[in-house]
Parts: structure tokens; sequence; C-alpha cells
């Protein structure tokens, strides 16, 4: 069962994110914000990491690059959750190390089908 | 010999004149302390009204600030592109870190620029090695004036939106700044402290002002914090927490009254006059039309702001300079009484120096709120404010002793000038506590609310002398102004900006 | 005397002891509600985000259909603008089931202001076509708040036939809302608004000018290029006039070019050649190369060092001629050496610096 690491300063789609993934049997470890993510990240070592971008203190892409440095999280996926659909923030997402982006609002099902497919690339 | 002759006269006269001194003298004491009660009571009243203006604004921005869509701002492509500038002198240590935690900031698009301002440490050499920068042949544009010489200038190889400019340093941070804003390319600029720390929202909440009314707004300061004593992990602040000095505690209070409250409340009633030197943002054009930062200003971010009122006001165009409360911007605070002293006394300088240099908008009715309140006020308690606040305590100390004041007085004296002043402070933390409730756990509210109390016992005291003797410089030095910062680059006292 | 030191201090020390209470009065009962709601929210959550999902068994169905607390609305409301696709559709039905609409469109007139701005809010959300009268309505509401809040709605609603409204919204001069949120309101609205955005460029306001021209810009609308090209040409206002230029820059029209060229005259304010230069080379016409290189030698070093960029993404003619530049050393040689190494280094990233 693959570990999951979800950080969102938002409650809801915490929940969201939490159930959708919790049904299709992976199991779920929610954080609030960019700091814990990284504390964590290093304690559970998840097999997948998804980020909101607008966190409180460490964005996304912050927590994405500090992780992306540590040889541990080399190769986790990691999906970046955005609000925004600019070009530019995708781009800074990717060049961040960020291996898909999903952008809000998000259909849960859809979440579902890339978490899916990002994990299979993976193994 | 004439000691003894004093004695005698004074033996002599004693009886003819006695009587009649001692009212004479009596009733100017006693005119002079009911003066000094007066202004206390003045000065604590005009800061009460500041600070219920600034509550009530308050209210209204947190009232918005659910409905407010900060998130539209991230995703309009009106979101104007910054140019952030950073001044470092001699700052290795987190130069790094700090052009890091720059980047990585939330904003559509923006670029930074360092200026490397003389420094003799490996400020640059980090730089150069973290961010792979190569030197262009760069030109700059000398739209505002500067003085040193440009050295060399430096872009990034990776993808990072980052210039380095070194230059030769006249050991003003205007200069470097002025450097800056020649080669900002961006509509807007930010003005950052290199030891300042940001949340990763605060570019976007300071712009904010600028996508909503782009007609008018021209210029905001984000609020600053002491950092002192905060969890910080990579250039950013993870945990508010009270500092364990003493110092810096008193100073959280301090600048939660008269920063956060106190500009909120100008802000408000449209006579802002100082916007952080840590963390300020500006239209570009309109800092190139009014000649950029003044390079031999003292009080260089009031100074600033002051022409740029001016300026505005020439334009006949309706303009806003905005306070944001609530991008914070954190910046450690001095810790020890010869830093703070020094901290002080430079700030008073160069407010002074300000207000000499501007007096024109004094009373001035063109410049509405800011002459005709506004700057009245700092003429007469931030400028005078000292030597009123110091003699009025001597004379009652003076008047007590002659009993010429009667215990009574002394008490009333006590009760509005320490007692009132208690209240304010108390009143901002209930404030900040139905608003921002940063400093989350109890221990820290309880030390807060001690600071209060203690602040008013030697701090406020020491601060209005130091305020004097800052004062007094800036009387004597008035011509040789030029000759006074030569000492370290803007090291130590100079980097410390108002916030 | 004694009197009025009994009054003062017993009035101030009463005060400070009260503030003192007060402050850690409401703390208490800040951190006793937010833990109660936070458990109840988080359970209410927990339920609705597993109705979403189609998860529900009858009993908690029921349950849930008979929760009529306002917690539940809050909390649909917010999911409300986080979901999509098939979670959403049955988000929608849900309140609607629940006369959600109806009650937020009489909230829109009822006094308080939040109760107002969570109507729009929700109504925006929703998105549903009876909310455009409602919303329109509020644009000209007391509270600036509430008038912020219904033109975001308006642009998620997606409808032209609000434009006009917002567009009116502009001109108010006592009830404004920002430049910045009807922006973004007319482009979500897209495409489909452009004939209404139409008639904003003839407005007497300034605003509504400046925001038809900006929107037109990004909404990259080919067939205003004449219009724009007046407005860039004889507009009275500054602001507009550099709307246009940009704007005219998004589009790519050639029939820009000409008009740009033209701002580029030694008269005109630099704000305006600035931006001028920029959008020449966005439309990329090497027609432009003559009079840019007329300015990289001209006085103004700001305007010259923003040609030099615009030059150098002309391509290889643009290329061609700075190297031309630099070899007969004509005065704004030292800007084209400094584009050309920038590029070398930067590749296109470079082009932003112009």
């Amino acid at each position: 069962m693959t570990q999951v690491l979800v950080a969102d300063d938002d409650p809801d789609i915490l929940e969201l994110v939490r159930y959708k993934l919790n049904q299709a049997g992976y199991e779920v470890t929610t954080v609030g914000n960019g700091k814990d993510a990284l504390e964590k990240a290093k304690s559970i070592n998840p097999g997948l990491i998804i980020l909101d971008v607008m966190m409180p203190f460490h964005s996304g892409i912050d927590v994405t690059i500090e992780l992306r440095s540590d040889p541990q999280f080399k190769s986790t996926p990691i999906i970046l959750l955005t609000a925004k659909s600019l070009e530019q923030d995708t781009e800074r997402g990717f060049s961040a190390g960020a291996t898909d982006y999903i952008t809000k609002p998000f259909s849960p099902r859809e979440l579902l089908s890339r978490v899916q497919a990002v994990i299979g690339r993976s193994v | 010999m004439k000691l003894r002759d004093k004695k005698l006269f004074k033996e002599g006269e004693q009886g003819l004149i006695a009587a009649t001194l001692q009212t004479d003298t009596a009733s100017v004491f006693r005119w002079l302390n009911w003066l000094g009660l007066s202004y206390f009571f003045l000065l604590n009243t005009v800061y009460l009204a500041l600070i219920l203006i600034a509550a009530s604004s308050l209210a209204g921005y947190f009232r918005r600030k659910q409905f407010s869509g900060i998130q539209d701002a991230m995703r309009s492509p009106a979101t104007p592109p910054v140019s952030v500038l950073i001044p470092a002198h001699n700052e290795e240590v987190g130069i790094v870190e700090s052009a890091r935690a720059v980047l990585s900031l939330e904003y559509p698009q923006f670029e930074l620029i360092i200026v490397d301002d003389g420094s003799t440490d490996s400020t640059f050499e980090r730089l150069r090695q973290e961010f792979d920068l190569v030197e262009i042949p760069a030109v700059i544009p000398d739209s505002v004036p500067t003085i040193g010489k440009v050295q060399s200038v430096h872009i990034s190889r990776g993808h990072h939106d980052l210039t380095v400019v070194r230059k030769e340093s006249i050991g003003r941070k205007t200069d470097a700044i002025n450097v800056a804003i020649d080669l900002a390319k961006y509509p807007l600029v930010c003005v950052l402290d290199a030891d300042a720390l940001l949340d990763s929202d605060a570019l976007i909440k300071v712009a904010r002002p600028f996508i909503d009314d782009p007609q008018r707004v021209v210029a905001t300061g984000g609020a600053v914090r002491p950092s002192n004593g905060c969890a910080q992990y990579r250039g950013r602040i993870t945990a508010v927490r009270m500092p364990n000095n003493r110092l810096a505690q008193i100073q959280v209070v301090e600048y939660l009254r008269a920063f956060l409250l106190g500009r909120t409340g100008w802000s408000k009633i449209g006579a802002l006059l100082i916007i952080s030197g840590a963390f300020g943002m500006f239209r570009r054009d309109v800092l190139i039309a009014v000649g950029g930062y003044d390079l031999s200003s003292i009080g260089e971010d009031a100074d600033l702001v002051a022409r740029i009122h001016k300026y505005m006001r020439r334009q006949k165009r309706p303009y806003k300079i905005t306070f944001v409360s609530e991008p914070v911007c954190w910046t450690e605070v001095p810790e020890t009484i010869a830093a703070l002293r020094r901290q002080r006394k430079r700030w008073s300088r160069g407010l002074v120096d300000t207000l000499s240099t501007n007096k024109s908008l004094l009373l001035n009715p063109k410049y509405g709120t800011l002459g005709l309140l506004a700057l009245p006020y700092f003429v007469l308690f931030e400028v005078l404010g000292p030597i009123v606040e110091l003699a009025g305590f001597v004379f009652l100390i003076a008047a007590l002793a002659l009993h010429f004041v009667n215990i009574y007085f002394a008490g009333l004296f006590f009760a509005v000038a320490i007692l009132y002043g208690i209240l304010l402070s108390i009143l901002s933390l209930l404030v900040e506590e139905l608003s921002y409730h940063r400093y989350e756990r109890w221990k820290f509210l309880t030390q807060a609310m001690i600071s209060s109390v203690t602040e008013n016992f030697g701090f406020r005291q020491l601060h209005a002398y130091w305020r004097l003797e800052g004062l007094v410089m800036a009387l004597l030095r008035r011509d040789a102004r030029w000759e006074e910062p030569a000492r370290k680059g803007f090291s130590q006292d100079q980097s410390i900006a108002i916030p | 005397m004694r009197l009025a030191l009994v009054i003062s201090s017993l009035t101030l020390l009463f005060s400070i002891c009260l503030l003192v209470a007060a402050t850690f009065v409401f703390r208490l009962e800040r951190i006793r509600t937010e833990r109660k709601t936070l458990i109840y929210q988080d359970n209410l959550r927990k339920l609705l985000v597993k109705f979403l999902s189609e998860d529900l068994n009858p009993s908690e169905l029921a349950r849930l259909k008979k929760i009529r607390s306002a917690d539940l609305d809050k909390l649909s409301d917010s999911l409300l603008s986080k979901v999509k696709g098939r979670a959403k559709d049955i988000l929608v039905s849900f309140l609607e089931s629940r006369g959600a609409v109806d009650e937020a469109i009489q909230r829109t007139r009822k006094p308080g202001c939040v109760g107002r701005c969570r109507a729009a809010l929700f109504l925006g959300n929703i998105a549903t076509t009876e909310a455009q009268r409602p919303l329109e309505y509020m644009l000209s509401d007391v509270r600036r708040d509430v008038r912020i809040t219904a033109a975001r709605s308006l642009g998620q609603l997606q409808r032209p036939e609000s434009i006009p409204a917002l567009l009116a919204s502009a001109e108010d001069h006592h009830r404004d809302i920002p430049f910045g949120t009807l922006l973004l309101a007319v482009l979500r609205i897209g495409m489909p608004g452009i004939p209404g955005l139409q008639t904003g460029l003839h407005s007497q306001s300034e605003k509504t000018r400046a925001l038809s021209v900006e929107a037109l810009g990004l909404l990259r609308s080919l067939e205003n290029t004449n219009e724009l090209v007046n407005m860039l040409l004889s507009d009275p206002s500054l602001d507009v006039r550099i709307r246009c230029a940009r704007a005219l820059g998004r589009i790519g029209s050639n029939g820009g070019v000409d008009p740009l060229i033209s701002t580029l005259s030694e008269n005109q304010p630099t704000v305006l050649k600035l931006i001028s230069c920029g959008s020449l080379a966005e439309i990329g016409d090497t027609a432009a190369i003559p009079h840019l290189m007329d300015l990289l030698c001209g006085s103004d070093n700001q305007v010259a060092r923003r040609a030099a960029f615009a030059i150098a993404r002309l391509g290889t003619p643009g290329v061609e001629a700075l190297h031309t530049c630099i070899s007969t050393s004509a005065p704004g040689s030292r800007y084209a050496i400094e584009v050309l190494t920038t590029v070398e280094i930067k590749g296109q990233e470079a082009f932003q610096r112009g």
C-alpha cells in the first residue's frame, strides 16, 4: 500500500483528497503547511507527495525544491495543487522538480486517475 | 569667597524677597507642570484616536478578507511585474538565504536585483557560486542620480531572474537603492532590507492596492514586526514567538502600537508619512519623477514619501499612499541598549532632517491631512516630544522637592503620563488579539502584557532621551551632514531601516 | 486636585484592567469556539465529502438531509468553489434541493454586509443564470465588499449580458469597484464579451476605457485593432494610451506597427515609448528596426536600453542591425553589446529583460 503525503492549508481540500485516495486504497497522511510537510516527508518517506502551491510559510514550490535536493526524495513523485493556471507557475513548478500538477478546482476522480498514473509511472 | 558672599547675600535678602520669589517660582513651576500634564494628555489622546481609527480600519479589512480573493490577484494577467531591490553591504552570512527566499516568493512575475555596495567580505562570492553568475557589459541608465561607481553587473545563468550589481560604496544605502532603481525593468519596485524575512505571500499582498486601483496608488508599505525569537527556516518565519530578551519584548509591543496600528491609522486618514525602508513598494515612474532616494538625506524613508506627496500634489492628480497592515515583513531588532540607542538616535535625526527639508508641507492646507495633521503631529510629538517629556519629569520632581506642587498633582501627572500610556499599549494588544492574534501561546500574551507595563517605566524615558540626543545631533550637524555617515558603510545602525 | 487624581487614576486603572480582562476573555472564547466548530465541522465535512463521492448509505443520507445548520450551508459553499465535474454537479443539486439559491437571492437585499457578501459569493460559485440580475443590482451596493464580491461572481457566471453592467460600474466614482476585480470578471466572461467591451471604448470615463482596452488586448481581439490604434494616437488619458500600446502588442496585428512607431517620436512620454518598444518586438515586424535603432542611438538611456532588447527580439535582421551598430561604434553600441551578451547567456529568457 502506497503512502501518500498531502499538504494544504485548506481543510476542505485535505478531506477531499484524503477521502478519495483512502477509498482507492492509499494510506494518506495530511499536514497543514509546508514546514510540517518537510518534516513529515522525512519521517514517513511516502511514495507520493501532493503539495498545495499557496501555503503559509513555505510554498509548495519551496518544499519541492527542498525535497529534491535530498537524495531520499530524488525520485519520489510530487504533484502540485495549484489554484492558478498561469503558464509561468506550472513552469516554475516543473523546473523545481514537480512530476505533475493539478489545478483547483479539481474533480476528485481526475485527481485519482492522475495519482494512479504518476505512481504507475514511477514504479 | 564667592560662596560666602552668596551665603551672606542669601541670608540677608531672604527675609525681604523670599515670599515674592517663592510665589513667582512656584507659579512658573506650576504652570510648567500643567503644561507637561496637558502635553502628555494630548499626546496619548491623539494616539488613542489613531488606534481607534486603525481598529475600525482593521475590522473592515478582516471582514473583507474572506471575500478578498487574493488568489485572483495571483491569477490576474493585470498583476504588474515587480522588481525587488535589495541593497547589501557585508551580508555574507544571510545573503544567499535571503535571495533564495525572495526568489521563491509567490508572485506571477518578478525579478531580483541585489546591489553589493562595496562589501569587503564574501557577499558577492557566495552569490556568484550559488546562482552561477556571469558578468555582462550592462549599461546603467541614469534615470535617478547615483554617485558610487558601478564596477560590474552580473546575471544568473540559471532560470532565476537575478541581477547582481557590484559598486563602490559611498557609505549610503540610498545610493545602492538608486542604482537598483536605474536597472529595474518592471513598473513596480519593492525595496527590501537584506536581512528582512518575508512571508511567502507578502509580495502579492503589498502589490494588491496597485492592482485594485492602478490609476491612483503610487506607493504602499508593509507592516514590519520584530523577528527576534521567532522560528525561522530557510529565510521564512515558521512560528511566531515572543523573544526572550526583555528589550526585544518591549519592542514587539512598541512596533505593534506605533508601526502597525499607528501607521494603519495615518494611512486611513490619508496622511501616511513613513513607508518602512525594510519593506516598501513604489511605482517606478513616480520614483524616477521624484529623482529616487535623496542621497544626502538621513531619514531617507520619510523623505522619499514626503517628496512623493509633494510631487503628486503638484501633478494635481488624485493619488493614494497605502499602508498594508497584513503582509508581514520580519526584521531583527536590537537587543542591547547600546545598539537600540544608536538606532533610535538615527531615526530621530532622520525625522528631524526630513521635517526640516520638507517644512513647506507643514500646516499647508494644500497637502490635506498630511500637512494639517500628520506633520504637526510629528513636529509636536516626535520632534519636540522628548524635550517636553523629559522636562516634564524633571520639573515635576523639582517641584515636588521644593513643595511647589503637592503629591496629588504628582499622582495625577503619573496617571496621565504613565497609566494612560499603559492603557494604549494594552489596547493595542487587544486589537492585535481581535485581529491577527499572531502570538499564539498564553505565555506570549502574558509577556506582552507585562512589557506594556514595564515599557512605561524606564524604557519610555530612555527612549525620550535617545530621541533628544538625535535631535541635538541633527541641530548641531546641520551643515556637516555629508561627512557624518562615512563610518563603515551602512553596517550596524545604518542598516536597520525605519520599520 | 485630590478628586481629579482619584477619578482619573481610577478610570485609567479600571480601563486597563478591563482591557486586560477583555483580551484574555476574547482569546479564551476564540479558542473555545474554534475548537468546538472545528470538531463539528470536521464531522460534517467528512459526511459531505463522502456524499460527493456517492458513498453514503441511506441512513447517513437521510441524516445529512435533515441537518439544517448554517455550518452545513457554509461548508457546502466553500466546497463548491473547490470541486468540479461530477462532484460539483452533486453538490449543486444538493444545494438546490435545500432551496439555497432562492435563499441567497433573497439575502442579496437584506441588511448585513457579511450576509450579502456570502450570498454573492455563493451565487457566483453555483453560477446559475437567475443570479445575474440580483448580482448586477449588487454592483451598486453601498458596501464596497459587497460590490467587489458581486463583480467577481458575475465573472463566474460567464454571461456576456452582464458586461454593460460591469462597465457601467467602472464609471461610478462614488461606489467604485477595484480595477483588477472588474478586469478579471470581464476576462472570465471571455470572447463572448467582446461586443460589449467594444462599446466601453467610447465611454466618457477613463477607467471604463482603460478596462475595455486592457480586456480586449488580453482577449487578443483582432477585430478591434483599428479602434485601439485611434485611441493610442488620440486618447486624452496617458494611462489609456499606454494600455492601447500594450494591447496592440498582445493582439499582434501588423496594423499596429505604424501607429506604434509614431509613438516613438521625440515629443511622446517616456513611459509610452518604453511600452511601445516591447509591443513592436512582440508583433515582430522588421519594419520597426530603423525606428528602434534611432531610439537606441538617442539620448534617453532608459529608452535606448529597452529599444536594444526590442531589436534583438526581431529575429536575424534585428541581431544583424545590432552587430552593425557595434561595428560602427555608434552611440547605442554599448546597449547592443549588453543585449547580445545577455541573449547569449539567457537565451529566450533574456527578452523578459526588455
